[in-house]
């Protein structure tokens, strides 16, 4: 089963990033949480390998999705281990240090992610070789 | 529901509580499956593999409280996620009586019970549920 | 002559340190039970008192108030009256963020919690 899940409020974004990984993976299913509520939800549902996760969301921002699966994994409640890329904008040294800490975090981008950037994030977390040659 | 099949879920953060939660559970249903979590987070990843039918839902938790659980549940099954509905029972500590009303009308939640829990009244609604 | 009303922080100490019929009633009166039940709030006192010493220091307010809160629910709950009215008591104080009383308090809490380890259960 190959899954990722973007969870991103704006929709626009959220298009984009599924564009891209289309190209890059199309192999992959792709699914979509506009709010960190849903977001937990289809995590548990198509146990993705790989979450593109916003901070910044309005009500649940992206610290419950990790909070959860960090609990889940560490209490040895839940089985899978997806691996989370968090592309946001982050305020402060304290956050990003915060956030490369935690347990399912596997990297911390910078909003907006290049295309290149994604390509090679999605290269090497999901160790497959990908065509060099993807047309922009 | 039957009694075969019951699974239940304790969240709740302080030990002692979910001691005395369980040993009165198993008391009354001993075939039951009882899973247990600290708080909102562990009890969502429970939920999710393991679908209890009745939940015990403490409010005021570290990490993540009940609040965030039931929002949870509630946007799941919102959007389709979730198809299944468990029966929850809220035991809380909370007295004001309007968060009290509005936490009894959240989704999924079939009674509010104050905090410390009279063991009689959750044998009541028990034994209602469950064949 | 002018009358002082008793202080209201006092009037906790005529509460009970522990109910052995109540505790009993919760545990539908299995005694192993209560004991395994006492051991473990006994452990969580012992590690609550522990946090609000660290952070009374730091007055982080937050965990302040969380610990006297969980105090107040184990001790009610397992009918530790006294314990539980003096950790309500630090509750409101923490959330006044009421230094000088919250250290007050904790005194009397830290003297309760010997106290309510010393008191004869009858078990």
């Amino acid at each position: 089963m190959n899954n990722i899940l973007i969870i991103e409020d704006e929709s626009l974004t959220r298009m984009m990033y599924r564009n891209f990984i289309h190209q890059i993976v199309p192999q992959y299913n792709i699914y979509e949480a506009s709010n960190a509520l849903q977001g937990i939800c289809l995590c548990f549902d198509k146990r993705p390998q790989l979450i593109l996760l916003d901070m910044m969301m309005p009500m649940y921002n992206g610290k419950l999705i990790i909070d959860i699966l960090e609990e889940g994994i560490q209490k040895k409640i839940i089985s899978f281990k997806p691996k989370i890329i968090v592309i946001s904008a982050i305020e402060t040294i304290e956050e990003l240090t915060e956030l490369t800490r935690r347990l399912t975090v596997s990297a911390v981008m910078p909003k907006p992610l290049p295309f290149e950037t994604l390509a090679e994030i999605l290269k090497f977390h999901l160790r497959i070789d990908i065509n060099e040659e993807v047309i922009l | 529901m039957k009694k075969q099949n019951i699974r239940f879920l304790i969240v709740e953060d302080d030990e002692m509580i979910r001691l005395i939660h369980k040993d009165f559970l198993k008391d009354l249903f001993p075939d039951a499956e009882i899973f247990e979590a600290e708080n909102g987070a562990q009890g969502i990843c429970h939920y999710f593999e393991s679908h209890p039918n009745i939940i015990l839902l403490d409010m005021m938790m570290p990490i993540m409280g009940g609040e965030a659980f039931l929002d949870i549940l509630e946007e799941g099954h919102h959007c389709n996620i979730l198809k299944d509905k468990p029966k929850i029972i809220v035991v809380t500590a909370i007295k004001d009586v309007k968060e009290l009303m509005s936490i009894g009308k959240r989704f999924a939640v079939e009674a509010v019970i104050s905090k410390p829990l009279v063991q009689n009244q959750l044998k009541s609604l028990l034994e209602d549920w469950i064949s | 002559m002018i009358n002082f009303p008793p202080h209201k922080s006092d009037d906790f100490m005529t509460a009970p340190i522990f109910e052995t019929e109540k505790a009993l009633n919760r545990v539908h009166n299995k005694k192993d039970l209560l004991e395994r039940v006492i051991d473990i709030f006994v452990k969580s006192l012992m590690e609550r008192k522990d946090v609000i010493e660290r952070e009374l220091n730091n007055e982080n307010w937050e965990t302040l108030a969380t610990m006297a809160h969980s105090i107040k629910g184990s001790s009610w709950t397992i009918g530790a009256q006294r314990l539980g009215n003096i950790a309500y008591k630090m509750e409101k104080a923490a959330d006044q963020k009421d230094l000088a009383f919250f250290r007050q308090l904790f005194e009397i809490f830290k003297t309760c919690v010997q106290q309510f380890i010393e008191f004869d259960k009858k078990l």
